[in-house]
């Protein structure tokens, strides 16, 4: 789905201790509005392919980092970069995924129209439009929903419908708020493995900012700590689980409960 | 009107809404049959007169002249209303410096303006126009700005992270997110540019349907001066149904929305 | 009577942090009036410089004609708009609470607001001459409608979980309107009662101009009789300040009244 890109400029170890490349990293940034500061001198680096999660104590500003990553908000210090490149409006090469699917998608048009939006922009033609629309749709299981109206689907496949409008769009990387907070726990789920499929399948970087310790675990190859206060990076943790993983599996894994334990406790730190 | 519409038989919903009228027509036309007054006079007569006065052919004129303005008028001021609200609902600060200034001009009363525009423009179709959309402008403009303002946050982001360009988020974005409101707009409007065409036919005119009421009255022609105001109920309320199609057809969406069970 | 109720948020809303700026706009325009008025782009005889209309309305302020018909003006309309929300109010709760009875009353209300009020004019000054009740008959002809469509929608969108509620603890019917429907609706009562209010303000001049009943309408005719020109800028201003004042009188009363309404909530911040 990422669409072909020439720059590679850094290069880490990946999860595996293959080399992998760097995708987006923040470099020392920080947010004031005013006096009151909301994080400071928060560095995070995301490699290519990998799922990134980012949990922290409700308050601690994940939504206002998230949106400076996104470009929709400037940093007041530090700066963050995308395939080498400072973010300073939103780019082209990120999709993101907003908590309020009621919200964020248009209720006057269709799932269609609404998957088709960001296209329009990038002045691709109609034939081509339809047929990555319909891709997109594909590969979150909503193709035969494409002519309803976002507000007659359910909430979950109602958030599909953003994903896929972020697929569609073609990013390198997905930046997800929350993307799971307004659904019922089963519908959770199912939608925590589409992420995981769509990284396995389609190579995409994700960004992913939660305050659900057991999702962030799950999910991410890496887990990143926000606490304290201001909000710093309080604490990165790897997760070993490489690839395959699955609710009912991976959650029971006497590691998996071990880590989430440990990054709970983490939080609890501090937030008091 | 998406709750409390019980499901009656047809039939006997059909009777529920049309009694009251049929029960008020018949009233009239039995109670005004023997009318004494010089006022109110019988619905036969007023029947009569519509026939003679307005079913012929000296009607189209008149008629035509309050329309054709009507139309030029509120044309006009939504034009205007939707381009001006727009402009200044996105120029937010733009916006708000005008405030006072818009809630000023706005808040003269249309009819005040009556005399200025005799004065200015003269007698004519195009002191009426000129009425007719000052008058209609307003709630057209103060709506439109207000929905554009209102466009929610997230709806901005996203617009702002998949870099929209400005002319889709106008025609795509914008417009139909502010759409349920500026039509509310709209709606007042209509109601306020009926009221405006018949009171400058009344005092600066020749033509049109207020003048022939006015000078019914002034004749003591009673039945033509009814005939005339039922004349104004027909064409207001047919209006009316115009614009409700109109709206039904704009916002489906929203309407479907509003109407659907939120899960 | 397919409308959806207006929405409270039209509702002038003024922010302080934009005061210089607003202040400074007005200024502006009021200078640039002036200017063109000087260097006679404007014609001085259609449209008059700002200070000649303010020396005109300085002149009214010390008239007492003129105060005698702004004091009735302001009658008409304060008695008309009382006289329609003690018919449409009580009427708009029936028609909300009881579908039998909107149903019957649509067709003939949707009717009968159709009817511009300057229609009745006519009948009005045959039936009063140029009297107050003139005015007061077309004033509730015209106002009395917002107000009562509005109350009727406030009714039923009320949510039914508040009448379940209220029925679940056994309140009677009377207490159930009081402290359920009539709260319930208030926020789409004010809003009436505030498009009413312009409308009854519209209306009172205009019968005062047409039917050259006294006050602020008839002024503005007889000014223009006159050639006055100032003079009937004046008198416009003046109407238009009335009703800068009508507005933000009821917008103040809604603010503190609705306090617990979401429109009134300080919004949380981002």
């Amino acid at each position: 789905m990422a669409e072909p890109h020439t720059r590679r400029i850094l290069v880490r170890d990946g999860e595996d201790g293959n080399p992998a490349e760097l995708v987006l990293s923040v470099r020392g940034a920080c947010k004031r509005y005013g006096t009151r500061e909301i994080f400071a001198d928060i560095n995070i680096d995301v490699t290519r392919g990998s799922v990134l999660t980012v949990v922290g104590p409700s308050g601690a500003g994940k939504t206002t980092l998230l949106r400076c990553i996104a470009g929709l908000l400037e940093p007041s210090a530090g700066e963050i970069l995308l395939d080498g490149e400072p973010v300073r409006e939103p780019p082209e090469k990120l999709a993101v995924v907003f908590q309020d699917y009621s919200r964020s998608l248009m209720p006057w048009m269709s799932v269609r129209a609404n998957v088709e939006l960001p296209l329009r922009g990038k002045g691709v033609g109609k034939k081509e439009r339809r047929r990555r629309a319909h891709a997109a749709l594909a590969d979150v299981g909503l193709e035969t929903s494409a002519d309803l109206y976002p507000w007659q689907l359910s909430g979950g496949m109602q958030q599909r419908v953003a994903i896929a409008r972020a697929l569609a769009y073609g990013p390198e990387a997905l930046l997800m708020d929350e993307p799971f907070a307004s659904v019922d726990a089963q519908t959770r789920s199912d939608l925590e493995d589409l992420v995981l499929d769509l990284r396995d399948r389609l190579g995409i970087t994700v960004v992913l900012v939660t305050h659900d310790i057991d999702e962030a675990v799950y999910l991410g190859d890496t887990v990143v700590v926000l606490g304290g206060r201001p909000t710093r990076v309080d604490k990165v943790v790897k997760v070993p689980f490489g690839r395959d993983r699955d609710q009912a599996g991976t959650k029971a894994r006497p590691d998996f409960i071990d880590l989430r334990t440990r990054v709970l406790e983490r939080i609890r730190q501090a937030r008091d | 009107m998406a709750r409390g519409t019980p499901a009656f038989p047809r039939p006997l919903s059909l009777l529920l809404e049309a009694w009251l009228p049929i029960v008020l027509f018949a009233a009239w036309w039995v109670a005004g049959a023997n009318s004494e007054s010089l006022y109110f006079v019988s619905l036969r007569s007023i029947l009569e007169a519509f026939r003679t006065q307005w079913l012929s052919a000296g009607a189209a004129d008149h008629i035509l002249s309050s329309m054709a303005n009507l139309a030029a008028g509120y044309a006009l001021a939504t034009a205007v209303g939707i381009a001006l609200g727009v402009a200044l609902g996105l120029a937010r600060p733009v916006g708000e410096a005008l405030g006072p200034i818009l809630e000023f001009l706005r808040s003269v009363p249309g009819v005040a303006l009556l005399p200025l525009g005799l004065l200015i423009l003269g007698v004519g179709s195009d002191m009426k126009i000129a009425l007719i959309t000052y008058g209609a402008l307003w709630p057209i403009l103060l709506n439109t700005i207000d929905g554009v303002r209102g466009v929610d946050a997230v709806v901005r982001d996203v617009s702002r992270s998949y870099r929209v360009p400005l002319r889709f988020r106008l025609t795509r974005i914008v417009l139909p997110s502010a759409g349920p409101q500026i039509i509310a707009g709209m709606r007042t409007s209509l109601s306020i540019a009926i009221t405006v065409v018949v009171f400058s036919e009344m005092i600066g005119s020749t033509e049109g349907i207020g003048y022939s009421i006015l000078q019914a009255q002034r004749n003591f022609a009673i039945p033509e001066m009814w005939a005339g105001m039922l004349l104004l109920g027909i064409l207001g309320y047919l209006l009316n149904i115009a614009f409700r199609g109109v709206e039904h057809w704009v916002l489906r969406w929203h309407r479907a929305m509003t109407a659907a069970p939120r899960s | 009577m397919s409308t959806q109720a207006i929405t409270l948020r039209a509702a002038g809303r003024t922010m302080p942090t934009g005061l210089v700026a607003k202040v400074a706009t007005v200024a502006a325009a009021l200078a640039l009036w002036q200017l063109l008025s000087a260097t006679r782009v404007l014609d001085p005889d259609t449209i008059p410089a700002p200070t000649s209309i303010a020396v005109a309305a300085a002149r009214l302020a010390g008239e007492v004609p003129f105060w005698h018909a702004f004091g009735l003006t302001l009658t008409g309309w304060s008695l008309g708009l009382l006289l329609s929300a003690a018919i449409a109010i009580p009427a708009g709760l029936l028609l909300g609470s009881s579908d039998i009875c909107y149903r019957s009353c649509r067709f003939t209300i949707d009717f009968l607001r159709t009817i511009p009020p300057v229609a009745m004019v006519p009948l009005a000054l045959l039936l009063y001459g140029a009297t107050t009740q003139m005015k007061l008959v077309l004033i509730v002809l015209g106002s009395v409608w917002p107000l009562l469509l509005q109350t009727m929608y406030g009714v039923r969108q009320i949510d039914p979980m508040s009448r379940e509620t209220a029925r679940s603890y056994r309140l009677d019917r009377l207490r159930r309107t009081l402290f359920i429907v009539l709260p319930g609706a208030s926020p789409f009562v004010a809003t009436g009662v505030r498009i009413s209010a312009t409308m009854a303000l519209l209306l009172t001049i205009g019968a005062e101009l047409i039917g050259s009943a006294e006050g602020l309408g008839n002024g503005i005719g007889l000014a223009q009789s006159a050639s006055d020109v100032p003079r009937l800028f004046a008198l416009i201003a003046f109407s238009a300040l009335l009703g800068v004042a009508v507005n933000a009188f009821f917008v103040t009363v809604e603010r503190r009244a609705l306090a617990w309404h979401v429109a009134h909530r300080p919004s949380p911040g981002r």
